[in-house]
This record gives structure tokens, C-alpha cells and sequence, in this order.
């Protein structure tokens, strides 16, 4: 698995400062910011990780963190810890679309279960911007003729309904594999759907 | 007991006021002097009365006793003429029996009249038969000179003490007369008069009898005199009958009818005024043990609600504390899994593992300073007023929320007066008075929507004492909340029970303290506890 990056948000120092210390003997990269607007500020779209924040913090909430990250494209996964696990917060977070809600003092093994899931996850999210760019790179044409690939249509019944030469969508199922890197249909099925249920990009 | 009905004596006697009292001798005083006038009036009427009905029974007396003396002058003229000779002795015996029945008649004198010119008048016959015999000398010639059958009364000199009544015989007998002498004193007997009348009978201006008024009160000062005055119906003996009543003070003010008078209406009117008083005083009495009933079960009432109060306090503080604690427990947690992880790894970085522990002992630390706190804030020990620095409190009471209002997003901003203000309070009480007020501003927050949510508690020293100022940034009290806020049970939350600012009012007021609630006009409420500066306590004190 790739090493990712771990943002650490809490305002109490030791709480940091010992979460970042036991995160290190993992290995991991920690990175800690003493309240959301320090992170929102600093945040690198460039480089990806998964958040650790705790859910009450002076000013800006974890929540309110969490939807302004959104708002800016990234959506990368969110493990809110709280020292008070009440089941509102909890609902709330999951709306908001937070990965794991986890109560403080946290164990050691159900964190680092938490955040291996957030690896995952964010492998996942990561795949998906990756297919979206691919697919941002196709044509009007070529995102037309793929759809009607994977909807499973011939490459004469694609010419007949575009009305051009099958010679012609050829060259656009050429174009398309090159562009995206495979000529195969289940590929381009799982790219298409995969795109489609993205939490983000709706403001691409 | 005795204690007691000594106290209700003093009670009553200290609450029976001077003004009662002189009201009442006043109306005492009224009372007697209209009761004496009325009396006065009555007795006078009645005195009067009598005067007038004993005024004619003795004129019908001396009317009567006139006209039985015209009668016997009649008889005996007839007794006269009836014989042809004299009946010298027959005569005599009738004028004897006369005088035997009628006292006043003293004497009866059968007269030869003297012939023209003459003034010797010679007694025939006279009863009584003494040898010191009338002289009718005086008025022989007067009666010489009367009509055939009237009768005449004569007051002459000569006769002290006496009336004469004359009348001539009939024509059979010229020259002879009959002549009665009546003793005044005795027209009227001695209990046919009341002592208390003069008695004054007067034919033409000359006194026939004068008898003064005696009996009790003659000796007195006369205030005024009754008079009836009539007439007798007599042709011969027209007396006037004079009967006085000299009235005095004693007569018509009967000193022991007034006096009885006054002595009962006193009696009765401080009867009144005690029972009154013993009313008043009773319903004072009652209208105390009421109030004291009153302020007992509203001090209960206080002292449970202070009680309420802390517990509920104690239960969000818990809810801080726990939230607080937290914090240092999970440092611990990680810290030492952390530490574990780096003990049991081939290739540590050799300061880690102290790092890790010392960190763990600062937390540890943290944790059990925060349980000291909230031993403190918990313990029921009674904490007499002590002088506290202002700063500290607020910097206590700070410390207490500061999780809370994390957890709302609410920033508290603490602007401390260095040096810092001092007073004489309980500090126990004034961190409960800060956390109301904390509450209250961490609520009017709770709905605001807005960036910058705070609370700001300032400490200042002013002339007016040492203050400490919480306000917030919310919306403000409502116009008509305003007024209406330190009172017990008014509360404009839906689950308030609307005492959190009256004890505040009460719990610094009992120092010497003040409190007040306003809008800020920057917006958001701002209450301001203002309590006696410590120099100005020893000043007091002093």
C-alpha cells in the first residue's frame, strides 16, 4: 500500500503530539495543525492524505472543516475523533460523509484498523479522479461513441446512430483505447461507472 | 412563660402609641364635658320645673288661707249682728276655738270704733285674753273709714311681725268692727315649703314675709336665680307671692354624677382602646409570624434552589470534566501504546521513549489537576466571605467552562485590571454567580448564527467598587425581558426554572454587591457585578 500522508487535526497539543508519536512508530507521515482554518490553509490538493480530526474545535468544527474541504474538491477520507461519542454527532457525521467516528481515549488497534480503511478508501477516490481525468481527456465525440460502447452496441449500429462510417468509429474506439489505455469493454464499463458514482467532481 | 407574657406586656404597652391614647382622652374629655352640659341642662329644666309647680302650690295655699280668713271675718261679722245684745261670752268661745284651730290667726279683737274724730279704738271682746292687749289705735280711724263689708288689710308699723285684717260689722251694729291678726310666718307651714325655696309675700311693695332658701348649695356661689312670681286672688289680702330658687354649680352639676360618668366612660374607652389595641397587636403579631413563616419558607426555598443550582452546575460540569479528561487520557493512551511499540522495536530513536514518558507524566498530572479542580468546586465546605483576588476567580471559573464553550464554538475572551481588583466574597459563591452569567451568554449564543461567537468577562476597579463584567455577542435581552430579569421564576428558556439570575442578584447582594443586566449598543447583553472594593470594606470595617 502506498504511504499516504495523515493530517492531524486537534487543538490540544499533547493529544497531539502523542497521536503523532504513536502514528510515527507505524511509520507513518504525520502532519499536525492546531485548529481546521491552519489546515484549510495549508491543505496541497497535490498531496493526498487521509484527516484525522477531532470533531469539537474552537471556531471551525470538524464538520464544518470537512464540508469546506468538500466544497473545494477534496474529498479525501475523514475520521472524526470526539471525546464525546453522542449519537447525534455520530449521526451527523455520517451524513456529512465521514469515513469512521471514533471516541477518545482511542485504542491503538481500532485506529489503526480506522486508518488502514481510510487508506483504502482513499486508493479508491484516488483511482476514481485518476479515471475522471482520463475521461476528461476524450472528445464530445469519442465520450459519446464510448458510452455507446459500453452499452454494449456494435461498431456498425454506433455508425448507423451517428451516422457516419463504421471506418470512422474504428478510429474513435482507436483514439479512445489509446487515450485511456485499454481497448477492453469491461474496463471501460468500470471506468464509466466508476466516474459516474464519484463523490466528487460534480463541480469539474 | 413568664417571658413571654412579659414581652406581650411590653408589646402592648410599647404598641398602644401615644396618639391612640391622647385620641382617646380626647374623646374621653368631649364625652364628660357634653354628658355635664346635657346633665347641667336637665337639672336645670328639672329645678325649674319644680320651682314652677311649687311656686303654685303655695300660692294656692295663701290663696286658700286668704280666703278662709275672709271667711271667718264673715262669720264673725254675722255672729255680731245675729244678737241683739253682745253675747259677750259665746263671742269670746268662738274666738278662742278660731284661734285654737288657726295658728297663724294670733289674735281677734271685737272693736268699738271711735266716733268722728276720735282715734281711741276700745276692745270689746279680745282672745287672747292677756292683759298685754293690742293697741288698735293705729288703725281704728282706717277702719272706721271701710265699706260696709269689705275687708281690709292693714300693715302698720305698730304691729311688727303681723298682719291686721279689719271689716266693720253691719249696719245694726255701726261702731264695731272685728280685727284679725295674722302671724305671716305661718301662711305657709313648715313642710308645705321646700328648704330650697325663699319665700317672699309683699302687699304693695311692703314685705309680709321673706324666708330665704337654705339647704344644701345656699352656702355655694349662686349662678343664677328662678323666679315665679303671682299674685293672690284675694280682694282683700292681693299679696304677691314671690317663690325664688338661687341655683348654684352643686345644684345642677351633681359632682358624683359626673364624676361617675367620667370615671365609666374612661373606663369603657380604654376598654375600647385596649381590646383594639390587643386586636392590632394580635394581627400585627400574626401579620409577623406570617411574614417570618413567609421569609423562612422562602429561604428554604433559596437554599434548595442554591442547591439545584450547584448540582445542575455540577452535572455540565461533570460533562466539562469528563470531556477534559479526555483529553489527557487519550495523550496517555497513544503516548504509551507509543511507547510499548518503541520498546519492543529493534532500532529506537533513543530520545522517543523518555519523550514519550515524561509526556505521559505531564498528562497524568493534567488529568489529576483537573480533579482537584472539580474537588473544589464540589466540596460542601461552608466558605465564609474571605478577601479574594477577582482575577483568580474569574480565572477559576474560566477554566471550568472553557471545555463547554469549546464544545458551542464559543471564544472567551478574559480582560483582567492588573493589579487585580480585590473584595470581601465567597469565592465559591461568586464562581457560581460567573457560571450563571457564563451560561446565560453561552445560550443567547447557542442560537445566534453568526462567525464570531465570545464571551468576554472583564475585571475593572472603579469608585464605585471593584466590578467584574460578563457580556457576549449575542442578540440581546428582549425591551420587555429587561425589567423583569433578576425575578425569581421568570425565565424566557423552555426548560428554565427562571432562578439563575435571581440567586446571582441574591448571592452578591448579600455582600454588599450589585448586579445589572443590559444591551450593549455594539449589541449582545453585558452584565455587570459590582461589589464593595476592598478598601472601601475596611473602611466599614473600621
Amino acid at each position: 500500500m502506498k504511504p499516504f500522508q495523515i493530517y492531524l487535526i486537534d487543538d490540544d497539543e499533547p493529544v497531539r503530539e502523542a497521536i503523532k508519536l504513536l502514528l510515527r512508530t507505524y511509520g507513518m507521515t504525520v502532519e499536525t495543525f492546531a485548529d481546521p482554518a491552519t489546515f484549510l490553509a495549508h491543505v496541497d490538493p497535490k498531496r493526498p492524505g487521509c484527516i484525522l480530526a477531532d470533531l469539537r474545535m474552537p471556531l471551525i468544527s470538524g464538520l464544518q472543516m470537512h464540508e469546506r474541504l468538500l466544497e473545494r474538491g477534496i474529498g479525501w477520507p475523514t475520521i472524526m475523533i470526539t471525546g464525546h461519542g453522542d449519537v447525534n454527532a455520530c449521526r451527523r457525521a455520517f451524513k456529512a460523509g465521514i469515513l469512521d467516528f471514533l471516541t477518545k481515549p482511542v485504542d491503538e488497534q481500532i485506529l489503526m484498523d480506522a486508518i488502514q480503511s481510510a487508506f483504502q478508501t482513499l486508493e479508491r477516490v484516488l483511482e476514481k479522479e485518476e479515471s475522471r481525468e482520463l475521461l476528461r481527456s476524450l472528445t464530445e465525440r469519442e465520450r459519446e461513441v464510448l458510452d455507446m460502447v459500453c452499452r454494449g452496441w456494435a461498431t456498425k449500429e454506433i455508425a448507423v446512430a451517428l451516422n457516419v462510417s463504421a471506418r470512422t468509429i474504428d478510429a474513435h474506439r482507436a483514439n479512445i483505447a489509446d487515450k485511456l489505455g485499454t481497448s477492453s469493454v469491461a474496463d471501460f464499463v468500470q471506468l464509466t461507472s466508476a466516474n459516474a458514482e464519484l463523490p466528487i467532481g460534480r463541480n469539474t | 412563660m413568664a417571658n413571654l407574657d412579659g414581652h406581650l406586656n411590653d408589646m402592648i404597652w410599647r404598641h398602644l402609641p401615644l396618639r391612640n391614647l391622647t385620641v382617646a382622652l380626647f374623646v374621653w374629655l368631649v364625652l364628660t364635658v357634653l354628658f355635664a352640659g346635657v346633665s347641667m341642662r336637665i337639672e336645670y329644666q328639672r329645678a325649674s320645673e319644680e320651682l314652677a309647680a311649687t311656686g303654685q302650690t303655695i300660692h294656692r295655699l295663701i290663696s286658700q288661707r286668704a280666703a278662709q280668713h275672709d271667711a271667718h271675718l264673715t262669720s264673725l261679722v254675722a255672729l255680731i249682728k245675729a244678737a241683739p245684745e253682745l253675747p259677750e261670752t259665746a263671742i269670746g268661745e268662738v274666738f278662742q276655738s278660731i284661734i285654737q284651730f288657726y295658728p297663724r290667726i294670733t289674735a281677734i279683737d271685737l272693736v268699738r270704733l271711735p266716733v268722728e274724730g276720735g282715734s281711741t279704738a276700745v276692745s270689746l271682746i279680745s282672745w287672747p285674753n292677756s292683759s298685754l292687749k293690742t293697741d288698735l289705735s293705729p288703725i281704728a280711724s282706717a277702719i272706721a273709714g271701710q265699706k260696709q263689708g269689705e275687708v281690709r288689710t292693714y300693715l302698720n308699723p305698730a304691729y311688727p311681725g303681723r298682719y291686721l285684717l279689719g271689716k266693720r260689722a253691719t249696719a245694726d251694729n255701726p261702731g264695731l268692727a272685728i280685727v284679725v291678726q295674722i302671724d305671716p310666718a305661718l301662711l305657709i307651714e313648715g313642710d308645705e315649703r321646700p328648704a330650697w325655696a325663699g319665700l317672699r309675700v309683699s302687699l304693695a311693695g311692703e314685705t309680709v314675709l321673706d324666708l330665704k332658701a337654705e339647704g344644701p348649695g345656699a352656702n355655694d356661689r349662686i349662678l343664677t336665680q328662678r323666679h315665679f312670681s303671682k299674685v293672690v286672688d284675694s280682694q282683700s289680702q292681693p299679696f304677691m307671692v314671690d317663690v325664688t330658687r338661687p341655683l348654684a354649680l352643686s345644684d345642677i352639676l351633681s359632682g358624683t354624677r359626673i364624676g361617675g360618668f367620667a370615671l365609666a366612660s374612661l373606663a369603657v374607652l380604654l376598654l375600647l382602646l385596649f381590646t383594639w389595641q390587643l386586636k392590632a397587636n394580635a394581627r400585627k403579631l400574626q401579620q409577623t409570624a406570617e411574614e417570618a413563616e413567609r421569609r423562612a419558607h422562602l429561604q428554604e426555598h433559596e437554599t434548595r434552589l442554591a442547591h439545584a443550582l450547584r448540582v445542575n452546575a455540577l452535572g455540565e460540569l461533570a460533562s466539562g470534566i469528563a470531556h477534559e479528561l479526555t483529553q489527557p487520557l487519550t495523550a496517555l493512551l497513544s503516548q504509551s501504546q507509543a511507547a510499548l511499540r518503541l520498546a519492543a522495536s529493534q532500532d529506537p530513536d533513543p530520545a522517543l521513549l523518555p519523550e514519550a514518558l515524561s509526556a505521559n507524566v505531564r498528562e497524568a498530572k493534567r488529568a489529576g489537576a483537573m480533579l482537584k479542580r472539580m474537588r473544589d468546586y464540589i466540596s460542601k465546605r461552608e466558605q465564609s466571605p474571605v478577601l479574594a483576588d477577582l482575577n483568580q476567580i474569574v480565572a477559576d471559573i474560566a477554566e471550568l467552562v472553557r471545555a463547554d464553550l469549546e464544545k458551542r464554538q464559543i471564544i472567551l475572551i478574559l480582560d483582567l485590571a492588573t493589579p487585580s481588583p480585590k473584595a470581601v466574597v465567597d469565592p465559591i459563591e461568586m464562581e457560581q454567580v460567573l457560571h450563571n452569567l457564563i451560561r446565560n451568554a453561552a445560550d443567547a449564543l447557542q442560537d445566534v448564527d453568526m462567525v464570531e461567537k465570545s464571551i468576554r468577562i472583564e475585571t475593572s476597579l472603579s469608585e464605585s467598587g471593584a466590578i467584574i463584567r460578563v457580556s457576549d455577542t449575542g442578540s440581546g435581552i428582549e425591551a420587555d425581558t429587561l425589567p423583569r430579569l433578576f425575578e425569581p421564576f421568570f425565565t424566557t428558556k423552555t426548560d428554565g426554572m427562571g432562578l439563575g439570575l435571581a440567586l446571582c442578584a441574591s448571592l452578591v447582594e448579600r455582600i454588599g454587591g450589585h448586579i445589572d443586566g443590559r444591551n450593549q449598543t455594539s449589541g449582545g447583553a453585558i452584565f455587570t457585578v459590582t461589589l464593595p472594593a476592598v478598601e472601601q470594606y475596611l473602611k466599614a470595617a473600621q
